[in-house]
């Protein structure tokens, strides 16, 4: 009697076990898929880049520490992206960093473009920005859906009983994509009307 | 929807706690629907109470109240409403495309090159990011110049964006970012299918005023029998019982109204505080109201059909007055987004300086843009090259793209990005060459044109007339893509125009005939699909072969005597496997018109890609024959490629 309500008990902790384990597995996908699409948009944003730095060179032609800075920037952001693991702490912490840099150097290349009226209303440079603003854009509306998610996963693995079969089968936290300076937003703001 | 605090809740706290807004808008909302289920139970007392006491003075009914009576007219009117509710809804169902293209809006295409258009593109499908819908179609309406916009259609699935001419060239980046998101709000929060219901409610009510007013008019003409004083009972009965209902569809649809006006009002509040919290900034929004209250055109709204969906805009389209209005001040949008900010002055709002004109009125559509004309020279392009390759070398061809491209006068090349300029410059290269006939064909356009436009026209036609053909080509392909953005009734006005033209002209010389022909391929899909069937030539079918024949000889006899047309027939068919196995033969030159022609394009254009190949080579071979490919062979050739639906390279510089 004794052991068919322990087997009983076991029965339902396995139940539940499994359950909580495919929750926490549902939730991860959900913070990764989510992160797939800000680096879709971050890959964009990499190859945008050369684009408006190539257009603009014909016009700033006294600028060009300005630009060959812009294109390490957008070099140093492209291979911290290149093959990242959003899991990895450290790697997302590199990411962030580069992203920051490269988000302060676009700011100070469109505030010299603002010199330069006939760079401004020329065709391909109109649009390039516009594609530029647009993804900046989609990043950080995608970076908003991704620390939605994110928190939704530490706070699962945080909180009693699913953290017990967080500790089991070692989940880790994910990591926030925080942008530590201003200079992002920003460069969202520029705009050329 | 998780919101992390610390990234939002920074750029928000100052402004203003949306989730409290929103809490707040949707609590009165419910209240308001449930006045709306008030409306509907005192209606049927009301219609109750007048067909009683109609009964009680026809001696009918001994007391007011008699439950079965009353279990009848609610019964009755209650389906009546519901019944005509549920019609309208049905209706509604047709989804947001519907709506959109009943107000005459234009798709935009996905891969549109107006910048314009492109940016309006990828702020709605940031938008869909931020609020996490599917991305919608987004419409344009050409013909309106005021600054607005709508949400329409019953799920987020089947929502559409229509934005007006002047949102889109007025507005701002962010600006126009904030009056997309506030749409999205729309969707999100389900006000779309909120907006539908109601509309079908008040059409419910409506259905009795009208039931009312049917059973009045039809006993206006229904006689009493004499000595019936019977019958005369029942028709006061019922003359009554069609006053009470029509009294109380009247004043209930009144009712019905002011309360569709309020729901709307707070859900105009609710999507302002929620476009706030997509974009994260509230200037936008807030330059947005100030340019609608410093435009002249203000949020108006011209469309016939714009009355009945106001609700569902985003600001108030100057429909509605007494205290009806769907959408609250602008004055008071703005102190909702910012509570600091002091009424605004809209006198000294400033507006970005777009060509307005010709935009909300049809009749001055081509008028109206500045008749600077340029005195530069027409830029010389170098006759004659022997043609040496269809289509082979991509490279090459965008080089000489690109040649022609910047031989193309600055003027034209944006001309032909204006709507109403491009169609001037399709009409400048159109114009007689002889002074006598042009000036006729002036003369005519000026009737129905005005006079602005006419002058700059005869200006261009001067300085455009003389250019090579290939350049003209290159001038008609870059307007295609605008005129595509005209409207449907502008369209057919200018295919009308143009038939005149060209008719004025006595005789369709080749250009004429190229141009013609391409528009219409172009534009008559774009314009036309699934409404009419494509106009295919005058019904003649014909072989390949025949088909062969007819083409090859209209190049052969082109510029050349009888001899030079049989040397270029034979060089051109020489070493090429004819088409169905038949020997081609030249055909006599006054034989062929425009009608064989057209039938011969439309039989290759069935072809496959390799007969189309062999005969645009058979083509180039038959005109090249001496070696020059001159101005007219080369157009000849265009509308031959053109034609059988072949994009052939600009071989020529």
């Amino acid at each position: 009697m004794v052991l068919l309500a322990f087997g009983v008990l076991v029965v339902f902790f396995l139940l539940w076990a499994i359950g909580a384990y495919n929750g926490l597995i549902r939730l991860r996908n959900m913070y990764r898929n989510a992160f797939a699409q800000i680096d879709v948009q971050l890959k964009r944003r990499h190859d945008l880049i050369p684009n408006l730095v190539e257009t603009a060179k014909s016009f700033m032609k006294h600028e060009r520490e300005t630009l060959e800075a812009v294109i390490q920037a957008r070099n140093a952001a492209a291979s911290a992206r290149d093959g990242l693991n959003p899991d990895d702490a450290a790697q997302m912490q590199g990411l962030m960093a580069a992203e920051a840099g490269l988000g302060s150097m676009m700011t100070k290349f469109f505030a010299l473009a603002e010199a330069y009226p006939d760079l401004k209303s020329n065709q391909n440079m109109m649009q390039v920005s516009e594609e530029l603003t647009t993804t900046e854009n989609k990043v950080s509306f995608s970076r908003q859906a991704y620390n939605d998610a994110a928190t939704l996963y530490n706070t699962k693995i945080e909180v009693v009983p699913s953290n017990i079969i967080a500790g089991m089968f070692n989940f880790k936290a994910a990591v926030l994509f925080e942008v530590s300076s201003e200079s992002e937003r920003e460069v969202v703001k520029v705009s050329f009307d | 929807m998780g919101v992390s605090p610390g990234d939002r809740g920074a750029v928000l706290g100052k402004t203003m706690n949306f989730f409290e807004a929103q809490e707040k808008a949707r609590r009165r909302t419910k209240w308001l629907v449930a006045y709306f289920v008030c409306a509907v139970i005192s209606i049927v007392f009301s219609v109750y109470v007048g067909v009683a006491f109609a009964l009680k003075l026809a001696g009918a009914l001994p007391e007011l109240w008699h439950p079965e009576l009353f279990a009848f007219v609610a019964g009755a009117t209650l389906l009546l409403i519901l019944g005509g509710t549920a019609y309208k809804s049905i209706d509604l169902r047709r989804g947001g495309r519907a709506v959109a293209e009943g107000m005459g809006g234009r798709p935009v295409q996905p891969d549109t090159g107006d910048l314009k258009e492109r940016q309006l593109l990828n702020i709605v499908e940031e938008m869909a990011i931020a609020s996490g819908t599917p991305v919608p179609l987004v419409y344009v309406m050409d013909q309106e110049a005021g600054i607005n916009a709508f949400a329409a259609g019953t799920e987020p699935s089947n929502a559409v964006i229509g934005v007006t001419r002047g949102c889109l060239d007025l507005l701002s980046r962010s600006e126009l970012q904030g009056v997309i998101a506030h749409e999205f709000s729309h969707i999100r929060n389900g006000d779309m299918r909120l907006n539908m219901r109601l509309v079908g409610f008040i059409f419910g009510i409506l259905v009795l005023m009208i039931v009312g007013r049917v059973l009045i008019s039809s006993l206006r003409y229904a006689r009493p029998s004499k000595n019936s004083k019977e019958g005369g009972g029942v028709l006061v009965v019922l003359l009554l019982s069609g006053f009470a209902l029509f009294l109380a569809g009247a004043i209930g649809g009144f009712f019905a109204r002011a309360i569709q006006a309020a729901v709307s009002r707070q859900r105009e509040f609710l999507a302002d505080a929620s476009a706030v919290q997509f974009t994260r900034d509230t200037d936008g929004l807030i330059g947005a109201f100030k340019k609608i209250g410093g435009w002249k055109e203000g949020a108006r709204v011209q469309s016939p059909q714009a009355a009945a969906m106001s609700h569902m805009f985003f600001a108030e389209g100057g429909l509605f007055r007494w205290g009806m209005a769907t959408h609250p001040p602008l004055q008071v949008r703005i102190r909702a987004l910012d509570p600091n900010s002091s009424k605004v002055n809209f006198d000294s709002v400033s507006l970005p300086d777009v060509d307005m004109a010709g935009v909300g009125s049809p009749s001055a559509s081509m008028a109206g843009f500045s008749s600077s004309a340029s005195t530069r020279e027409p830029p010389a392009i170098k006759a004659a090259e022997t043609l040496a390759c269809l289509g082979d070398d991509i490279d090459w061809q965008l080089e000489r793209g690109q040649q022609i491209c910047v031989g193309i006068d600055e003027e034209w090349s944006a001309a032909a990005r204006d709507r109403s300029k491009a169609q001037v410059l399709i009409f400048a290269m159109l114009l007689s060459g002889d002074p006598r006939k042009c000036r006729e064909q002036l003369e005519g356009l000026r009737q129905g044109m005005g006079r602005k436009y006419v002058e700059t026209l005869s200006e261009w036609h001067e300085t455009i007339g003389p250019l090579h053909s290939a350049a003209k080509i290159a001038i008609l392909d870059l307007c295609i893509p605008t005129l595509k953005r005209l409207s449907e009734s502008e369209y057919e006005r200018l295919l009308q125009m143009l038939d005149w033209v060209i008719a004025a002209d006595e005789k369709v010389d080749l250009f004429e005939f190229m141009l013609q022909h391409s528009l219409s391929r172009h534009l008559s899909r774009h314009f036309f699909t699934g409404k009419r069937k494509l106009e295919r030539g005058p019904g003649l079918t014909k072989g390949l072969s025949e088909s062969g024949d007819i083409l090859l000889s209209m190049m052969a006899w082109n510029g050349r005597d009888s001899k030079g047309a049989a040397k270029a027939f034979k060089f051109a068919v020489e070493g090429s496997t004819p088409f169905e196995s038949r020997v081609p033969s030249l055909l006599p030159e006054d034989a062929l018109n425009s009608e064989l022609v057209l039938a011969a394009l439309a039989a290759f254009e069935e072809a496959s890609p390799l007969l189309k190949k062999r005969i645009l080579e058979m083509c180039g071979h038959a005109a090249a024959e001496d070696g020059v490919l001159s101005n007219e062979e080369a157009e000849l050739l265009r509308v031959v490629a053109d034609g059988i639906g072949v994009a052939l390279p600009p071989f020529l510089l």
